[in-house]
């Protein structure tokens, strides 16, 4: 079953999605697309890395909705707009780019080994990092996850 | 105007970047040993390979030349935290 999520942030160093797993399954990540919505103050690049945490932090909850509207909800839980970060992990920063407020900049895994993988492990995930602000933007990320 | 950067890069993994002057569309794999996202801009890039699990990956860890693919760490730590969790810790 396939899922989106979108979460954004106008504030740095804070995250603007995560991607929460449980202990039942590991989710996969299939597709990203980084945008910011607004109108552009000034034209320098904003920052976002892509991580992986073991706790979750505190996030305004987002519900995954599913590509098939006969899909139960999803198992995986997300949130957005972080008011308490998630203990990230040193070293497994999996996507590290500065984009253009202007630009959008989308990943997407064709090849199932190219697919980022979390641990079937509760409050264990991926979580997008919004590391620096060009200016003053909302950032989004909209995240394509399979379960 | 749409740029496709490398041979045969719309049969495999890429990241799309929109930009003011057209989309330019780059292939990428996931390092299979450690996960990050590598860009391959140009086919003829220098890049790691496997040949025990006989996926690309990335050049630091092309150059520990050991195979530890990154879902038998995944399994590992999933162990890891089953045995902490039967402990009660």
């Amino acid at each position: 079953m396939i899922f989106k999520a979108t979460g954004t942030q106008t504030a740095a160093a804070k995250t603007l999605l995560t991607l929460i797993s449980t202990a039942t399954i590991r989710p996969r990540l299939l597709a990203a697309v980084y945008s910011q919505v607004g109108a552009i103050v000034l034209d320098s690049n904003w920052q976002v890395q892509g991580k992986r945490f073991t706790a979750a932090g505190t996030t305004t909850a987002v519900t995954p909705t599913s590509t098939d509207s006969g899909y139960p909800a999803s198992t995986f839980t997300a949130g957005a707009n972080a008011t308490v970060e998630p203990t990230y992990t040193a070293n497994t920063t999996f996507t590290d780019m500065g984009i253009n407020p202007r630009n959008t900049y989308r990943w997407v895994a064709y090849d199932p080994r190219d697919e980022i993988i979390k641990p079937s492990t509760a409050a264990n995930g991926l979580g997008f990092l919004l590391n620096a602000l060009g200016g003053a933007i909302t950032a989004q990320v909209e995240a394509t996850v399979m379960q | 105007m749409t740029r496709v950067a490398g041979r045969g890069a719309a049969l495999r993994s890429f990241v799309e970047k929109c930009t003011g002057e057209g989309t330019i569309t780059v292939p990428c794999f996931t390092c299979a040993h450690c996960s990050t996202i590598v860009e391959v801009p140009d086919e003829t890039e220098e890049r790691g390979f496997c040949v025990q699990c006989f996926y690309s990956v990335c050049i630091p860890c092309g150059a520990l030349n050991r195979c530890t693919p990154f879902e038998k760490k995944i399994e590992a730590y999933e162990n890891k935290m089953r045995f902490r969790a039967s402990l009660g810790v």
